[in-house]
């Protein structure tokens, strides 16, 4: 496939710890619809540095994830990674405390520099369990449709069947 | 420096979940102590009820990093159950999956977090003005392994093909081939690593402990074996209780663990000291060039330890290939008919020893599971050890010791908030 053309996006989080897991959660139901011959939808779990390896070769990137912004549960934030800063310190003890904002800044250390667009999602509960929050969950049609809009509008497609294929 | 009080943020990502406390007065500690908030005991919960087909992809999602030998280890606990024995081929790709998991976890573990101590900053972004290369050296190098679990595993994280019995899919022969030659080209970066790490120098420390790890009479046991204490031999995997005696303490939920003594140590250096015979003879010249000898006491040499695993694994890699290749590879079913028992998997995972219990109903239902991590059973000793550690260094300067201390848990790689990567941002122009 033509590097150029080909998008990916990729769903982060952890499915076990509720709300964490609702980038997870968001590519399972994508999965559903049709997309786009072009587009590659990858579960990307708590990979930390290995996502770059799902980043590597393409100019078109859509993380989704969960993120806390402070807003209303399941309020969707849409941004670019310069347009934020991680608010956790850098020094570390474990590769488990790999930021996503380091990740693609280690990507683009190796010479990939794709447009990446993050879909944040304000997480409601960060507990154990395997399914997300009601809040999340009565959300997810929104999000779903956010998601299709943003990969509509970041990667200049036709409008997206909006039914399950 | 007789009076010394510090607190160091330990898990920095997940607030309030994990500190170092140290306090010296008079040049004697008054107290020292990882206070730890978390703990995966949930997890054993979620896989009650659930059945035995599905635990699997439960513990898979423990941990990003450590996801192979999390499932692998489920794996091995459910076939135990249901009196399973997997076929060589499964096995071998097993091995294979879990090699790949060791070399990313300890490259990224070196070149990521070691190796910026030595120069003094904060992570590895501050090496890369004066050391791009060697930091890109380290993502090559793990970017091939992660190839490689992809190859077996079926994608780059969370392995899909991993099943109980089998393999649902076989990787392609002319793949494996093509691998096999990506590993010889990959030598000569394999060896500027050695050399970068040799030139490092590591701090001098060393307090005897005791080392548990599986062990193998044929081989460097990774995938299974009896538990092997250096103290007082071996234990089977299913008695992993006899050994492992895990106990409550006040500052943490997470448990700690000891063996024979009051503390243990599991991990590369365990494995060094207890099966450094089955190394691979370059992964013994590699221990040798970097002064790495056996048996060392020296926690900090973890590190030195899991560079020489990594080269242990490479060549390993090509012996699993080569013996996969030569037999040809069959597509395989397995047919497990659920009954109730008990079964213990025993893996080591890139931290240590790793276990998961199951007992399961007559229906194949979980009623039970306990999961024994690497992290948890090395706290006590990472303890122990800082407690030697600190009054021999009260003379540096203050952040000359907080440095010691940070390398030493460093060496650990303790993995404690794999639970959570929550992103927690600020919008730079609001």
């Amino acid at each position: 496939m033509n590097e150029n053309s080909k998008v990916v996006i990729i769903g982060i989080g952890n499915l076990l710890l509720m709300d964490e897991g609702i980038g997870i959660h968001v590519i399972n139901e994508l999965e559903k619809y049709k997309l786009p011959h072009n587009f590659e939808v990858y579960d990307g779990g708590t990979g930390g540095f290995k996502l770059i390896d799902l980043m590597h070769g393409t100019k078109r990137i859509i993380l989704i994830d969960a993120v806390e912004t402070g807003k209303a549960p399941g309020t969707i934030t849409t941004f670019k990674p310069e347009d934020v800063r991680s608010i956790y310190p850098r020094k570390k003890y474990s590769l488990h405390d790999t930021d996503l904002l380091e990740v693609i800044k280690m990507a683009e250390l190796l010479g990939n520099h794709p447009e990446i667009e993050i879909v944040g999602i304000q997480p409601k509960t960060i507990n154990y369990g395997t399914t997300p929050s009601k809040e999340l969950r009565d959300a997810m049609p929104d999000i779903i449709n956010t998601v299709l809009s943003r990969i509509e509008e970041v990667c200049s497609v036709h409008k997206l069947a909006r039914e399950r294929s | 420096m007789h009076d010394f009080h510090v607190g160091i943020e330990h898990i920095t990502r997940v607030e309030g979940h994990g500190n170092i406390i140290i306090d010296v007065k008079e040049g004697k500690i008054r107290e020292l102590r990882m206070d730890i908030v978390e703990s995966p005991r949930f997890f054993e919960a979620m896989a009650l009820g659930r059945s035995y087909k599905e635990v699997a992809h439960i513990t898979s999602r423990i941990c990003g990093i450590c996801a192979v030998t999390h499932t692998t280890t489920s794996i091995k606990a459910i076939e135990s159950a249901l009196g399973f024995e997997p076929s060589i081929q499964t096995i071998k790709l097993r091995k294979l999956l879990l090699n790949a998991e060791f070399i990313q976890s300890h490259i990224l573990h070196v070149y990521f977090l070691t190796a910026p101590d030595f120069f003094r900053v904060s992570s590895v972004f501050g090496m890369v003005k004066d050391n791009k290369e060697t930091v890109l050296r380290g993502m090559r190098l793990k970017s091939l392994a992660n190839e490689l679990c992809a190859l077996v595993g079926g994608r780059h994280i969370h392995p899909i093909t991993l099943k109980i019995g089998c393999f649902s899919k076989n990787p392609e022969q002319k793949d494996l081939i093509a691998f096999k030659e990506k590993i010889i080209k990959a030598r000569p970066e394999i060896e500027k690593t050695v050399e970068f790490f040799r030139n490092l120098k590591t701090p001098e420390f060393e307090r005897e402990t005791e080392y548990v790890s599986l062990t193998c009479p044929d081989e460097y046991a990774l995938y299974d074996g009896n538990i092997k204490s250096s103290d007082n031999g071996e234990t089977k995997p299913a008695d992993y209780l006899d050994k492992v005696k895990e106990f409550m303490v006040r500052h943490a939920t997470a448990k700690h663990a000891k063996a024979n003594r009051d503390s243990y140590m599991v991990g590369a250096l365990a494995r060094f000291n207890n099966n450094y015979e089955h190394l691979h003879p370059r992964a013994k010249e590699v221990a040798e060039e970097m002064g790495l000898k056996h048996p060392c006491y020296n926690p900090y040499m973890n590190n030195i330890a899991q560079v020489v695993e990594t080269v242990h694994c490479f060549e390993d890699s090509i012996s699993l290939i080569d013996d996969l290749l030569s037999n040809g590879l069959q597509d395989e079913k397995a047919e497990l008919t659920p009954k109730a028992g008990r079964g213990v998997g025993a893996t080591e995972a890139p931290r240590g020893t790793l276990y998961h219990e199951h007992k399961l109903d007559e229906n194949g239902k979980i009623t039970y599971g306990n999961y024994v991590i690497p992290t948890g059973q090395n706290l006590a000793n990472i303890e122990n050890d800082l407690k030697s550690l600190v009054p021999k260094i009260l003379n540096k300067q203050k952040d000359d010791i907080i440095l010691d201390i940070e390398m030493l848990v460093r060496a650990y790689d303790p993995c404690i908030s794999c639970a959570t990567h929550l992103m927690k941002v600020e919008f730079v122009n609001e």
